[in-house]
């Protein structure tokens, strides 16, 4: 058997025998759901009112209650909320070795380092592509389920781009997280670094410079913040961070000390 | 043929710190090298070099007759416990070999082997969180002989474990030394396990290998001293002064030390003097009482 396709293997198992997984899975529906609040929300607000629900605040929004709002919504929410939910998921397939002391069992193996660091690339990455695919099934079936007029093929089509952009671009954040998973030996730092970054990107862009800084760019990219869609020289920022981030956590991997 | 482990100059320092200073050592191919020192001595740190698992500031290491870096060795031929024994927690204990056995590019049936060998096979499907600590390093043991190495690295391998599993890893290294000729590294802190198994025995006092000594020169060196018991100690130690043998007492039990006198000498000055003499016995001074004394240590 080749020792990647051995790496990959080993890394598989050890992420679907977690709760991990099916937690972020879950979780990812939960931005759909809220999306589908607002909807209720906006298209009943008197009725959500006597529920309890942030009624006025909802139509303050400016939402409607239909298809390209609900699109809007969710692309919003996905690049904040995937950001969090991929940041954690690579936090735990990298931080683990540590916080479990599983390292060193990774070290003195015919695997090379370089394939072990990428088949937990390959996992985190199908793992953030799952829950992509989860959440957008999820959004087109409580869409659905709300009967939300406005519906359209180009705009769930054009939706579907977008959004697929958007994760995918996010997914590139994915190596940094996993480079301070190995600087910090376990969760905590790589989980700073992800609020670090998520209150620069909000500063950013709204100083409308966030075009120029890679975590803003799927934000904008969503339409967070009403400002100019970024071209594709941030597209390549964003890609160029994400092979750096790779590069950096391979070097880290291999010729970093690791004492414990 | 090459030397199992050949260490040269090694040098590590942690900030200002020293962990290994000019490390130099060579284990032979079969042996089974105990290698002890007091915590902090750079035992863990010299065997996460041998591993590669850290950098050296100075010096080589090669093992198996391959030069060894941050991610180079002959590690399909090597296996490993570091510290503590680690097992990935949400695996169960046959999914951790197997996890491990990817890793290597093992097959399955090295897996039944080794589980039967540590008697593992019932707790095959249990979670390795779930494991007591005997269990786990009983697991530690079992994916480090995974590999079917030529080579086994030890760090501390009896942590934890119960007077039957101190036993059975005993007879375990023993007997994959004399029958596979597995060289076996082995760090341990408990001195007397390391007295009864390794060939060949190497002491590190802060950074330095201030002592190796083979299984014959240890028998030779641990010193032995003759002590008696007798309800008259003071007509004992008149009568053996008169014949120039001179004795001390001991303050604790009240006994008499009579060092390096053969005890041959001893009972016939006893007897023409009519002093009773309760026990007579030759004390070996264990491991421990000599690793002190070399390291400038107290009990």
């Amino acid at each position: 058997m080749n020792l990647f396709q051995g790496a990959l293997r080993a890394e598989t198992r050890k992420a679907w025998s977690s709760a991990m997984p099916w937690a972020v899975g879950g979780a990812s529906l939960l931005f759909p759901l809220v999306g589908s609040l607002f909807m209720v929300i906006v298209r009943d607000p008197e009725g959500a009112k006597a529920l309890g629900l942030l009624g006025t605040k909802a139509r303050l929004s400016g939402l409607t209650a239909d298809w390209p709002s609900f699109v809007s919504l969710t692309l919003q929410s996905l690049a904040v909320g995937f950001f969090f939910l991929s940041a954690l998921f690579t936090a735990w397939i990298f931080g683990r070795e540590w916080s479990d002391g599983t390292l060193k069992l990774l070290l003195a193996v015919p695997a090379r380092r370089t394939r072990v660091v990428m088949a937990k690339f390959l996992v985190t990455g199908a793992g953030g592509v799952c829950t992509l695919m989860v959440m957008a099934g999820g959004a087109l079936l409580v869409g659905t389920a709300l009967s939300l007029p406005g519906s359209s093929p180009t705009i769930l089509a054009t939706g579907g781009l977008v959004f697929a952009e958007v994760g995918l671009l996010t997914l590139t954040f994915c190596p940094w997280v996993a480079f301070f998973a190995g600087l910090g030996k376990g969760f905590l730092v790589p989980l700073a670094w992800t609020l670090f970054t998520v209150a620069v990107a909000n500063v950013t862009a709204v100083l409308g410079l966030g075009a120029w800084f890679p975590w803003s760019v799927p934000a904008l990219l969503a339409g967070a913040g009403n400002s100019a869609s970024p071209g594709p020289e941030s597209i390549f920022l964003v890609l160029l961070t994400g092979a750096a981030g790779i590069a950096a956590t391979v070097l880290f991997w291999k010729w970093a000390d690791h004492p414990k | 043929m090459s030397a199992a482990i050949e260490i040269c100059g090694l040098v590590k320092s942690f900030g200002s710190v020293k962990a290994v200073d000019h490390l130099d050592l060579r284990v032979d191919r079969g042996e089974l090298y105990g290698f002890l020192g007091r915590n902090g001595a750079g035992k863990t740190t010299s065997i996460r070099m041998l591993l590669g698992m850290i950098g050296p500031d100075q010096g080589t290491v090669t093992v198996l007759g391959q030069r060894v870096g941050r991610d180079r060795g002959p590690w399909h031929r090597v296996g490993s416990l570091v510290e503590s024994a680690s097992a990935w927690p949400n695996l169960t204990v046959v999914q951790n070999l197997r996890t491990l056995a990817d890793l290597h590019g093992e097959s399955a049936p090295a897996i039944d082997e080794v589980m039967d060998f540590l008697e593992l096979t019932p707790l095959a499907d249990r979670k390795a969180r779930a494991l007591s600590l005997g269990n786990l390093q009983r697991l530690g043991l079992a994916l480090a002989l995974l590999p079917h190495p030529e080579l086994l690295v030890l760090d501390e391998p009896i942590n934890g474990l119960d007077p039957a599993g101190v036993v059975q890893v005993r007879e375990l290294l023993i007997r994959l030394a004399r029958e596979n000729g597995t060289t076996i590294f082995v760090s341990s802190h408990l001195l007397d396990e390391v007295s009864r198994t390794a060939t060949k025995i190497g002491i590190l006092h802060e950074g330095r290998l201030i002592k190796e000594l083979d299984r014959t020169e240890l028998d030779q060196r641990l010193s032995r001293r003759l002590t008696m018991t007798t309800p008259n100690p003071a007509a004992a130690t008149r009568a053996l002064a008169k014949a120039g043998l001179p004795v001390t007492a001991m303050a604790e039990t009240g006994d008499l030390d009579l060092g390096s006198i053969p005890a041959e000498l001893v009972a016939p000055v006893l007897v023409a003097a009519g002093v009773p003499l309760t026990r007579l016995s030759v004390q070996s001074e264990d491991l421990e009482d000599y690793f002190l004394r070399i390291t400038g240590g107290q009990r």
